[in-house]
């Protein structure tokens, strides 16, 4: 087992290493850099001569790194990683990178994280559920709103959401994580006037995004649903199954026991691959909702082609996908001794 | 293997008709299922007894009800679409009391102590009929600890006495391994010790060799034999195989269409068959050195479908001697020697 964690993780690694790469070659493919933004900004808007302000453009290249060789920017940006913990620096923000991930990567994995917790349980329970009552009319109707969940687009969504919560509900802010009032009070449990001033930030946290976990989380509802669904009736014709209920179990036994662990398999196999599919789903509603979260950081950034930004948000993207994947395979050969052993 | 072979003696010596060496009646059983074509009649009025530690050989070809009679009488038809319409399943208990099967509610505990405690089931896949997650100590002792009133441990350890009985080397080591670990024959016998485990009375064998090679399928007839005396249960043998069945059965029920045309011990069905059908099986039965001009005599036509109303008998059409009665009415299944019923209209 320790061997296969092992042999996984390094694995990992190297896949991680590629992703670096890519994602920094991706982010180089359009024409133009940042300073030529600059270069434009300072004529139209600093009223300098055109070749004053090439002459700036310039020196801000040469101080960044620019006009060095593809390969040595991408060995410095890596060196940098490993040996500083540095991610660059956003020429936008004018800060380091790495500062502004961490702030915001928290609340996007936390986000990522719930919609995807929503999903996962809503969706296997559900399946769960209707399985036994296959074309009944509860299978039916759970269907029905699974495919309309799914099919809807998400931004759709949350502009429905941000409408209703504006117009109908009177919510007064609903593009950040707190009402102004909340944004200053600590996290703190010391005294209970504290604990009860933190307890009512939480509260006002959820009540800003749940729309983004609702958002987010439902095409994964009805995904996890249709393919639980679809495990169970084939664990339940299975003559495994039989062989429970020949035993003498109950009903619910049979189910628990027997046919959800082995069901559970398949979903479990695709945890890897779902992570980042609610990252792209977190990404989307916060950036209708206008959340500062990665999502909206890396949507700028490609915009300004603040070049370290975007190729750490791809690189962070691409970590979390290989952890999400890496996860995935220790957890299935946990519930698996058939995987375990080979 | 030759049917002229004469029957185990034990079967000889069975009397017949006694209600105290009846441990398992089923009457006029009918087990329908509904579906959307039609309903499939898969089951239409089996009538057929189970002696006290005897062996029921059931034969017939695919589809002729047999799995799904002895399905019934566990309660495992899925139902929708599968029900028992008519009927009696009843099992006479050691303690003289009997219970109908068929009145019992599907998720009742009675039923719930019956299936693995007093009938147990084994399947044709060894290697799809055990959970491939839990190891095989921990499925057989599931059972122990349903039924029995044992700590974990015990049950684990019965679970590997089972194992041992079995014949499956290194009981204490195996218990941990998973179903994949272990070959087609080995996990049949675990599931013959599963079933097993808690010492039922009546062993439903649903073609218990089929998937198996035919080396491995003789050690688990053997086994399966040499257990039944152990633990003093009846067998319930369904197979298509009829020499399986001349080597194992006491009695013999062969069945066509939902129905059993003929029940009788087992010589006499191998060397007295009533019904032509019967006589068909018999000669469809490739015999080694069998000379040139008998060759094998296959049965004709098909088996009609099972959602065709048939006005008279069954296997009217693809008899030899069909007469004319025999497309109008139905023939009684009766008692023409005894213990040795038939329904056919040729012995009528």
């Amino acid at each position: 087992m320790i061997g296969f964690i092992v042999r996984r993780f390094s694995v990992s690694v190297a896949v991680v290493l590629g992703i670096a790469l890519v994602s920094f070659i991706v982010i180089q493919l359009p024409p133009g850099d940042y300073a030529d933004g600059y270069e434009s900004f300072l004529i139209e808007q600093g009223g300098a001569t055109e070749a004053e302000a090439e002459r700036q453009a310039n020196l801000f290249r040469k101080r960044y790194g620019l006009d060095r060789p593809l390969p040595i920017q991408f060995y410095v940006w890596i060196r940098d990683m490993v040996t500083k913990g540095s991610f660059g620096f956003s020429f936008a923000y004018k800060r380091d990178v790495g500062e502004l991930i961490a702030e915001r990567l928290p609340r996007t994995l936390l986000l990522a994280v719930l919609a995807h917790l929503t999903s996962t349980a809503v969706g296997i329970i559900a399946g769960i559920l209707v399985a036994p009552r296959q074309y009944s009319l509860a299978d039916n109707v759970a269907a029905f709103i699974a495919f309309i969940l799914s099919a809807l687009p998400r931004f759709w969504i949350a502009l429905a959401i941000m409408f209703f919560l504006v117009f109908t509900l009177e919510q007064e802010h609903v593009t950040a994580f707190h009402s102004p009032q909340y944004v200053v009070v600590p996290w703190a449990f010391g005294s209970v006037a504290e604990a009860r001033e933190s307890w009512a930030k939480l509260l006002d946290l959820l009540q800003h995004i749940w729309p983004v976990v609702v958002i987010a989380g439902l095409g994964g509802v009805a995904r996890n649903m249709r393919v639980m669904r679809g495990n169970m009736l084939d664990e339940l014709n299975a003559q495994y199954v039989t062989t429970a209920r020949s035993k003498g179990l109950t009903e619910g036994q049979v189910m628990r026991r027997h046919a959800v662990p082995n069901a559970l398999h398949p979903i479990i196999m695709y945890q890897g691959t779902v992570l980042p599919y609610m990252l792209q789903g977190e990404l989307q509603a916060s950036i209708v909702l206008g959340l500062p979260t990665i999502g909206t950081l890396l949507l700028t950034s490609l915009r300004n082609e603040d070049i370290y930004i975007a190729a750490s948000c791809l690189l962070i993207y691409g970590v979390l996908l290989v952890a999400g994947n890496l996860i995935a395979d220790i957890s299935l050969a946990v519930l698996d001794p058939r995987v375990r052993f080979s | 293997m030759t049917l002229s072979r004469q029957a185990p003696s034990r079967a000889a010596a069975k009397e017949n008709g006694d209600a105290d060496d009846t441990i398992l009646e089923l009457r006029d059983l009918k087990t329908y299922f509904f579906l959307e074509r039609g309903v499939v009649k898969a089951v239409d009025g089996v009538n057929v007894s189970v002696g006290r530690r005897k062996t029921l050989g059931v034969v017939g070809e695919s589809g002729c009800g047999k799995s799904v009679t002895f399905r019934s009488v566990m309660r495992l038809i899925q139902s929708p679409p599968g029900k028992i319409v008519e009927g009696e399943i009843l099992l006479h208990r050691k303690d003289g009391e009997t219970v109908d099967i068929v009145k019992l509610d599907p998720g009742s505990r009675q039923l719930r102590d019956i299936r693995g405690a007093e009938i147990a089931m084994i399947f044709q896949e060894p290697m799809t009929s055990l959970n491939p997650l839990h190891p095989v100590g921990k499925q057989i002792s599931e059972s122990v600890l349903l039924h029995q009133n044992l700590t974990r441990r015990a049950a684990l350890e019965r679970a590997e006495e089972m194992l041992n009985r079995v014949h499956i080397a290194d009981p204490d080591r195996r218990i941990s391994e998973y179903p994949h670990q272990l070959s087609g024959g080995m996990r049949q016998r675990v599931m013959i010790a599963l079933a097993l485990s808690c010492n039922p009375s009546i062993l439903i064998a649903d073609e218990p060799t089929t998937a198996l090679d035919v080396t491995v399928q003789a050690q688990i007839l053997d086994l399966m034999r040499e257990l039944q005396d152990d633990f003093d249960s009846a067998i319930v043998l369904i197979t298509h195989n009829l020499g399986v069945v001349s080597q194992m059965a006491d009695h013999v029920a062969v069945m066509y269409l939902g129905r059993v045309v003929e029940y009788a011990p087992v010589s006499e069905i191998y060397h007295n068959p009533k019904h032509p059908y019967t006589i068909g099986l018999l000669n469809s039965v490739p015999v080694l050195g069998r000379k040139e001009e008998n060759r094998l005599v296959p049965i004709t036509g098909m088996v009609p479908s099972p959602m065709e109303e048939i006005r008279g008998c069954a296997f009217a059409e693809r008899c030899p001697e069909a007469m004319e009665i025999c497309w109008e009415q139905p023939p009684e299944f009766n008692e023409h020697e005894p213990g040795h019923y038939a329904a056919c209209w040729l012995h009528d």
